[in-house]
């Protein structure tokens, strides 16, 4: 069995939910969760966690390989069953009931064997199949031009150059392949992004700008759930807004969070 | 474009490089492999048969029949070379037999040394039929020993066809003859009817015949009956003469034995009254002297008394010897009684006659009265003896009697004499009356033995006839019977005379050219004139709606491992199921519609299959794989990618063996016949069969219907079960087991 959970939500800086609450009504919180945790037949998968996550935030999830991540977010984005006995409210509705109407408004990107981009396709094509999932079946999809594919991806890319829409997979940067993951996923507008895995940006200066594009995100109105696996990631990364950090420990390899 | 029809990037993927363009060639190209090169091989095989070699060897030697000349052995081996069926190679009987042996020929057909022998017997008084012997050997192939096998019972069809002719024109003839004796037989038949009419009247008057017999011996049986009782009645009679005549033969022996003594004492008489003549005469004398000398007579009379002394004495003792006597009769009768008592008749009635005679005999009281007497005679004899002293001395007077007494004396011993001859003539006659009566006595013994068997005779005479009274009843009812069934074996004997007649005439009256023409039709009576209603060409077409599908299988097998049933981007998207599925599916599709074109162009253009019906085999084909893909895709959509590929295989097995592709179903174990009518590939097999051959009904619309109904089921399952994958869960986030 694995040893005990130690799980903790360290506020890194005081950006605390009473200072927004000023100026506006506040928005219910993209994730509630308490006591949330999976076991699978191998034993403890996560958790527990006890989670309250304010809508457009940007949440770090940091954990080593197996200890979870993964399921975690998937978890949260409403496309995996946590143990019976969990409380967990995302975006306001409840989970795992209400699972469908948290798929529609919860988008997943980066996810291993899941939204993986196939090498040997275009730019164009990913997009257009994206969106002709996206649109109603009996809408036509036109093929997609550098300029629609423009408007769709500048909020992600920021000031970075947006590839061509007739690139290759296999010419793209690991940077570029990771924002075109985002992209797909944001094509779906929604309430609440999971993004797993930003290691496999390996290049730390353009780790620096997903998370930088992340924020942006976040500071849209989307809340964002991203995880890592690197133990000082949050703190290696400079923010405009220090983000909620959320470290799992969870088991035989799991490292106690520092 | 729809979003709904879109392929996404399923296939966009392998448009770029090297090995992907070889992965979607082979998706498209695996189906022709299966289908096209199997149906290549295996297009024609019995069209080139002439290509198989295989051994012919002619044994035969000829043989004469009606005087002509037969070879059937080289008839039939010049017939089987110039016909080219299979490559034959003439040779001999022990290359043959290394041939076939180590595989240089796959059969061998040996023509034996009596083949024409026994051909010409086939016209002949023993009629064999002729063999010709085929060795296999299914070590060298066992389907080309079955296509010798089916190309033997050709060569067998075509020689008996000339051989059986030419007996059956023989057997055309015998039926010629038989039409005469039919005619005889029919008169024959007739006048049995008019005998059998005759042995009827004969056996009603043995009925009445045997009616008046049984009547005489009732009679007969009373009358025995009566002659029963009388021979009782003689042989009562009889034992009683017997007994009669046995105690006739006792008494008559009794009366023999008193004559004999009466002959004896009348002798004694007869002597005693000589002398007593003498003697009176010498009284005379001497009474005349005694007159002077009675001293003397005096002395005489004393002599006198002295012999009557003796004759008492000797009468006494012959009394004494009648006990005696009396003891050994008991002794006798003790015998007949126990003989009587064993049931022996003779001895009884002898006891009977025994009784008798010793009853006649004096008991003890009548001796002592008889001795009494004599005492007393001797008594009167001494005083005689005093008295003739007396007498003496009174003589005087006396001496004229005396001369008297001896004339008279002389008179008496004369008469004694007659007497004793007389009494002796008695004695005589009555022993032989004695003899006569025991003779009788046997007769009569026999008499009635002989009455007793006449009785018991008669007896059973009166049971024999009585039952020769109720045989004969019975036999004047069975003479009855045979009157009856004669009458009807009379009616029989008709209807066959009439039955002859028309036998006679149905028999045809052939003439020699009919005989010959009838022969020939009957030799080889049936012809097959077939017709098909839908007709496949050869062996490849006919196996063609097998392999078409089979193909398809698997080329949507390998279609399923290079894409993806459930394309994982969408799950991660909100689409429906529905999308999803179809997301899947529709790359698929395109590859399968792919597969459909190259394998029917080619097997169409390449091979020469000849099509009945090309839209409609298109159209059903095209079903064909969507279906296939389709049942796969929702195979592996709901049991995931590793036991659903099990699934597919192993589905394609049971396929393989129940959709009587090959061998018709029914011929196959009931497994098999119980799951043929739930696989998919049994409909598509027989809807091809119809589009392909031609023969369009119902069985293709049930495959359509059936095939459609799969496809749809097949990807609602898909489509929800895709709806829930978008849900992961641990085993499918990171997976056991990976195929």
């Amino acid at each position: 069995m694995s040893n005990p959970t130690s799980t903790e939500l360290t506020p890194i800086a005081a950006a605390e939910p009473d200072e927004a609450a000023v100026d506006s009504p506040e928005p219910p919180p993209a994730v509630v969760a308490t006591g949330l945790a999976l076991h699978g037949s191998r034993g403890l998968v996560y958790g527990p966690v006890d989670l309250v996550l304010p809508a457009a935030s940007l949440l770090v999830v940091q954990g080593t390989q197996g200890a979870g991540r993964s399921s975690l977010l998937l978890t949260l984005a409403g496309r995996m069953v946590p143990d019976r006995g969990a409380r967990l409210t995302v975006l306001g509705l409840d989970l795992p009931r209400a699972r469908t109407q948290v798929q529609r408004r919860a988008a997943i990107a980066g996810f291993a064997g899941i939204d993986d981009l196939d090498e040997s396709v275009r730019v164009s094509d990913l997009v257009r199949e994206r969106l002709a999932w996206l649109t109603p079946w009996y809408h036509r999809v036109p093929p997609v031009t550098q300029r629609a594919f423009a408007a769709h991806a500048s909020a992600v890319w920021g000031d970075r150059p947006i590839p061509r829409v007739g690139s290759m997979i296999w010419d793209l940067d690991e940077i570029d392949v990771m924002l075109l993951r985002i992209t797909l996923a944001m094509a779906q507008r929604p309430d609440l992004l999971v993004v797993d895995d930003i290691d496999q940006v390996r290049d730390g200066v353009r780790r620096q700008f997903v998370w930088t594009r992340l924020e942006a995100i976040a500071a849209a109105g989307t809340t964002v759930i991203a995880s890592v696996s690197s133990l000082g990631e949050a703190a290696a990364m400079s923010w405009v807004v220090p983000p909620q950090q959320l470290h799992l420990s969870t088991g035989p390899h799991a490292i106690a969070a520092a | 474009m729809l979003s709904l029809t879109s392929t996404g990037t399923e296939l966009r993927r392998f448009r770029h490089g090297a090995l992907p363009r070889i992965a979607v060639a082979a998706m498209l190209l695996i189906p022709l492999l299966y289908g096209a090169l199997y149906l290549w091989a295996f297009w024609d095989p019995t069209g080139n048969l002439d290509k198989l070699p295989v051994a012919l060897v002619n044994a035969d030697r000829a043989a004469t029949a009606d005087g002509r000349s037969i070879d059937a052995g080289a008839d039939v081996s010049a017939e089987l070379l110039a016909s080219g069926d299979l490559d034959w190679v003439v040779t001999d009987a022990d290359d043959a037999a290394t041939g076939v042996s180590d595989g240089t020929y796959y059969f061998a057909l040996t023509i034996p040394a009596d083949f024409s022998t026994q051909i010409a017997s086939a016209g002949g008084d023993d009629p064999a039929a002729a063999e010709l012997m085929v060795t296999y050997n299914d070590a060298n192939s066992f389907l080309a020993s079955t296509l010798g096998k089916s190309a033997m019972a050709q060569v067998r069809t075509a020689v008996s066809d000339s051989v059986s002719e030419q007996a059956v024109d023989t057997v055309l003839v015998g039926l010629g003859s038989a039409r005469d004796g039919f005619a005889e037989a029919s008169d024959g038949a007739l006048t049995l009817t008019a005998a059998s009419g005759q042995l009827a009247d004969g056996a009603t008057q043995v009925a009445d015949g045997s009616g008046a017999l049984a009547d005489g011996a009732a009679s007969a049986a009373a009358g025995a009956s009566t002659l029963a009782a009388g021979a009782g009645d003689l042989a009562d009679g009889a034992t009683a003469a017997a007994a009669g005549s046995s105690k006739l033969a006792a008494g008559a022996s009794s009366a023999a034995t008193g004559s004999a003594q009466l002959a004896t004492g009348a002798a004694t008489a007869a002597s005693g009254a000589a002398t007593l003549s003498t003697g009176a005469t010498a009284v005379a004398d001497g009474t005349a002297t005694a007159a002077s000398s009675s001293a003397q007579l005096a002395t005489g009379a004393t002599q006198v008394a002295g012999g009557v002394d003796e004759t008492v004495a000797s009468v006494g003792a012959l009394a004494g010897k009648l006990p005696a006597l009396s003891a050994g009769l008991t002794s006798i009768g003790q015998y007949l009684g126990a003989q009587a008592s064993a049931g022996d008749v003779t001895a009884a009635a002898l006891l009977t006659g025994l009784q008798t005679a010793t009853a006649a005999l004096p008991d003890a009281d009548a001796l002592a009265t008889m001795q009494a007497d004599l005492a007393t005679l001797d008594a009167g004899a001494n005083d005689v003896a005093t008295g003739a002293t007396a007498l003496s001395t009174g003589l005087d007077p006396l001496v004229a009697g005396t001369r008297e007494v001896a004339t008279g004396a002389d008179a008496l011993a004369t008469g004694t004499s007659a007497l004793s001859t007389g009494a002796g003539t008695l004695a005589t006659g009555t022993s032989a009356l004695s003899t006569g009566a025991s003779t009788l006595a046997a007769g009569n013994g026999v008499l009635a033995a002989g009455a007793g068997q006449v009785f018991a005779g008669a007896g059973q005479l009166a049971d024999g006839t009585g039952t020769l009274a109720a045989g004969s009843t019975t036999l004047a009812d069975g003479a009855g019977q045979v009157a009856d069934g004669v009458g009807q074996v009379g009616g029989g004997t008709q209807t066959l005379a009439d039955a002859l007649r028309s036998g006679a005439d149905q028999i045809p009256a052939d003439s020699a050219a009919q005989q010959t023409q009838r022969a020939s039709v009957l030799s080889s009576p049936v012809s097959i004139d077939s017709t098909d209603s839908a007709q496949a060409e050869g062996f490849g077409e006919g196996f063609a709606p097998f392999f078409i599908p089979l193909a398809l299988f698997v080329g949507a097998l390998i279609t399923w491992l290079l894409l993806r049933p459930v394309p994982p981007r969408a799950l991660g998207t909100p689409a429906s199921g529905w999308r999803t599925a179809l997301a899947g599916y529709l790359p698929a599709l395109a590859i399968g519609v792919g597969q459909v074109a190259i394998m029917l162009a080619v097997i169409h253009v390449g091979l020469g299959l000849q099509l009945a019906s090309v839209a409609g085999t298109i159209a059903f084909t095209l079903l064909i794989v969507a279906a296939f893909l389709a049942l796969q895709q929702m195979l592996n959509a709901v049991f995931g990618p590793a036991a659903g590929k099990v699934m597919i295989l192993a589905l394609l097995m049971l396929q393989l063996a129940s959709s009587g592709g090959t061998y018709p179903v029914e011929t196959t174990p009931a497994f098999f016949q119980v799951i043929h009518p739930l696989l998919p590939m049994s409909y598509a097999v027989s809807g091809l069969r119809e589009v392909i051959t031609g023969g369009i009904d119902a069985r293709l619309w049930t495959a359509v219907a059936y095939l459609a109904v799969l496809l749809a089921v097949s990807l609602a399952l898909t489509a929800w079960r895709a709806g829930r994958m978008r849900t992961w869960t641990l085993g499918r986030l990171h997976p056991v087991l990976e195929i």
